[in-house]
């Protein structure tokens, strides 16, 4: 499973979904990103039937909180609700530092929760940071 | 609390109509037995006096049997004399009982029972010598006794005990006749009082129904009232306002056509009017007796209905309405307006419907003149702005107009803070909404420069070094933007506040931060307040932070933190570049800086959070400086419970 490397990126802002992955590629981590433009998406890519789910569950799921259709907070309740995916890490990035939204997402139990810095190169770092501590470094539960 | 009140009441009128209806029933009982006793000493006294008669005939019949023998010698005469003699010391012996409680009665009763004795022993001994002697001897044996002197003796005795029960005969009657009507008179009060007591009780029950509807009827307008002012609190221009207005008091108050208008010097200028076709800005006069007019300058409620209808003074209103009511829109004693409602039901407004209304009207004067005044208050600025390039005069004038006003508008912050609570939240999501494209921004300008960065000449490069550059400076912007929103809409939670420890503490980050400055920090120990210590410390965060920058380039920074007793404030001190005093005012406003971005880097909202913080702990706030000679800022957080 480890071999894949999958990244679920849930972003509905395409230049944020354009320099994420640039950001990524441009490390040395080997990995391969899937995106969801909005929440909806990202359910569908996770638990859909008729085909339109992930073959294989993300090793990481980066989530931002504002997206059409389905909020984030809400995609994050249904991951933690299904038994197939409630360990699976989830890291919220987005713009929002409002402690209420910090304190809804961690009782939902998100695994971490990061504010996209507007300088670039903290932004670029951040991701890549991020990607090497859950796809690297962490281990994982062995179920997943 | 009145609802319980009355329950007692209740409670115990009825407590107080079942004691009334036990007394009346024992008084009833009580009357019956005091009758019952008289009706048995009228009965006793006939049998009495029967008895007597009795026991006088047997005397007699004693007599009359003896009185037969001795003129025909016949012995059945004695049969009738012997029964007597039998049932005589009976007859006697139970009317002795009978008037044994009589003391004089049981005195007269010995003696007639003695002479009758007497009586029936000497007839008795005369019988005997008739029978032995013969009829002569006898006859002389009764001319000789003393048989009539005995005999008119038991009939006096008889007759005066028979006078004497008779006597008590009377009197009884009387009595049980008094007895009478004495219970007739207990019954009548009892059953009347029985009556006023119920009637009481129910009268109080009926009193205590109509609280009820009555306090649910206040309820309901309460309700009412508040669904009408809430419209007031958020509306910012005064078009906004009346609209809302008049739309929530059709629906609320169940009125068929409502009119809006200002009122001055007689005449009323139509702002708003629903239900009824009248175009805003259309001015009606009226003379003295139109309601109108009354109601303006009489500032006070006037009700129409039936003929009256066309007294109104506004045309359209009065032919399609056939109940009116114009309520003054009044603050303080001055009326700025005229509220004028109606139905198309007659005679439809009841006091409680002109009750509301009214209170209704107050608030919708509030609500005008607050917004009126912000509104003003707006203008004056703006032509303040414009003013102050044109004569002093006028400029005079507006500083005047803008004194009163500030005065006014004082008067009624606290109102509109609700209104700026609402400004902040928006003008935090727009500034989180700002920080999107600007990541974007700077993330494309480092992936052209990582990329590209080979096809670009020096120059290019450092153009993108000032794009970057200008979005870190509108990311700070933003970041500060965003602290100052949040210092005011969070949550106040005063507690006690180690105000020394606290600036302490920031120092200490501060020294951490600039680990290249050498700067002798005072810190008066021991100062304490209360206050909400996570604003607290944004305050000094900015304020210490602060001196720290203007400090930058002089040579023995020295920054101080203390409390003076003479001035009552706290102050903070530093001896770096200092300001010019004459903008003094400036220094508290957002995005307002004295300083070039060249010399000191700053965002220009730390003293504009930092004044918010102190304005929010009630508390005042003001700076003295001079060019090159530091700056020293003064605050106080005196009025925080």
């Amino acid at each position: 499973m480890t071999a894949s490397r999958l990244i679920l990126l849930v972003e509905d802002d395409p230049d944020h979904e354009l320099l994420t992955i640039r950001a990524l590629n441009r490390s040395q981590l080997r990995t391969q990103v899937q995106v969801a433009r909005d929440g909806e998406e990202a359910l569908q890519l996770l638990f859909g039937e008729n085909g339109d789910a992930l073959p294989a569950l993300p090793q990481l799921v980066l989530l931002d909180l504002k997206l059409p259709k389905v909020e984030g907070l809400e995609v994050l309740r249904r991951i933690r609700a299904s038994e197939r995916t409630r360990m699976l890490p989830v890291v919220v990035l987005t713009s929002s530092d409002e402690e209420t939204d910090i304190v809804r997402s961690y009782k939902l139990g998100v695994n971490s929760y990061i504010r996209k810095p507007v300088n670039f190169k903290d932004f670029a770092e951040a991701t890549v940071q991020l990607g090497l501590y859950w796809l690297v470094l962490n281990e994982c539960p062995p179920n997943l | 609390m009145k609802t319980s009140l009355q329950e007692k009441l209740v409670l115990t009128l009825l407590a107080g109509t079942l004691l009334v209806v036990a007394a009346n029933a024992w008084l009833a009982f009580h009357a019956e037995q005091v009758l019952a006793n008289t009706e048995f000493w009228v009965a006793h006294t006939w049998e009495v006096i029967d008895d007597l008669e009795h026991a006088m005939s047997l005397v007699k019949d004693v007599e009359t049997g003896a009185r037969g023998y001795l003129i025909t010698g016949d012995p059945h005469y004695l049969d009738v004399r012997d029964d007597a003699v039998r049932l005589l010391p009976g007859e006697l012996a139970h009317l002795r009982q009978l008037i044994s409680d009589n003391p004089s009665q049981v005195r007269r009763m010995e003696e007639l029972s003695e002479v009758a004795r007497r009586r029936v022993a000497l007839i008795a001994q005369i019988v005997e010598t008739r029978r032995t002697q013969g009829q002569a001897a006898a006859f002389a044996l009764v001319n000789q006794g003393t048989g009539i002197a005995e005999m008119v003796r038991l009939r006096t005795l008889s007759n005066e005990t028979q006078e004497l029960e008779r006597t008590l005969l009377a009197k009884r009657l009387a009595d049980s006749a008094r007895a009478r009507a004495q219970a007739r008179v207990t019954v009548a009060l009892a059953s009347g009082l029985d009556i006023a007591f119920i009637l009481i009780t129910l009268t109080s029950l009926a009193y205590e129904r109509r609280l009820r509807q009555k306090a649910s009827e206040t309820a309901q307008r309460l309700q009412k009232l508040q669904a009408i002012s809430d419209v007031g609190l958020t509306r910012l221009s005064v078009s906004d306002l009346t609209e809302a207005l008049l739309a929530r008091l059709r629906s609320l108050a169940e009125i068929d056509a409502v009119i809006l208008g200002a009122w001055q010097d007689g005449e009323i200028r139509i702002t708003a009017a629903d239900g009824v076709a009248i175009a805003p800005g259309t001015c009606f006069t009226a003379g003295p007796g139109s309601a109108i007019t009354q109601s303006g300058q009489g500032n006070r409620a006037v009700r129409l209905f039936g003929a009256d209808i066309h007294r109104l003074g506004i045309a359209p209103m009065d032919e399609q309405m056939r109940s009116i009511l114009v309520l003054p829109l009044s603050v303080e004693t001055r009326v700025i307006g005229l509220l004028v409602v109606g139905r198309s039901a007659e005679n439809a407004f009841r006091e409680q419907d002109e009750d509301l209304l009214l209170v209704v009207a107050d608030r919708i004067a509030l609500a005008i003149d607050r917004t009126a005044i912000y509104e003003a208050e707006k203008l004056a600025r703006r032509l303040a702005e414009t003013a102050a390039s044109r004569a002093e005069a006028a400029t005079n004038e507006v500083q005047l107009l803008n004194a009163q006003l500030e005065e006014r508008v004082r008067q009624r912050t606290a109102e509109l803070e609700a209104t700026n609570t609402e400004l902040e939240a928006f003008s935090y999501s727009v500034s989180h909404d700002l920080r999107a494209p600007l990541r974007s921004v700077d993330g494309f300008s480092v992936a052209l420069e990582e990329d590209y960065g080979d096809l670009l000449t020096g120059e290019g490069k450092h153009y993108l070094g000032r794009i970057r550059a200008g979005v870190q400076r509108m990311g700070q912007l933003i970041d500060a933007l965003l602290q100052l929103s949040r210092i005011t809409r969070a949550e106040l939670t005063v507690e006690p506040v180690a105000l020394s420890e606290l600036a302490l503490e920031v120092v200490q980050d501060l020294v951490h931060q600039n680990p290249d400055r050498q700067i002798e920090f005072v810190i008066e120990p021991g100062l304490h307040a209360a206050g909400d210590p996570r604003l607290l410390q944004a305050v000094f965060e900015n304020m210490l932070g602060n001196a720290v920058k203007f400090t930058g380039k002089t040579a023995q920074a020295r920054i101080e933190f203390g409390y003076s007793p003479e001035r009552a404030s706290y102050y903070i001190r530093d001896n770096g570049a200092g300001f010019d005093q004459q903008y003094a005012k400036k220094l508290f406003i957002a995005f307002q800086r004295l300083h070039g971005e060249k010399d000191f880097k700053g965002s220009g909202i730390g003293l504009a959070t930092v004044a918010r913080v102190i304005r929010r702990h009630r508390g005042t706030m003001s700076a003295e400086g001079a060019v090159g000679q530091g700056a020293t800022f003064w605050f106080t957080l005196g009025g925080v419970q």
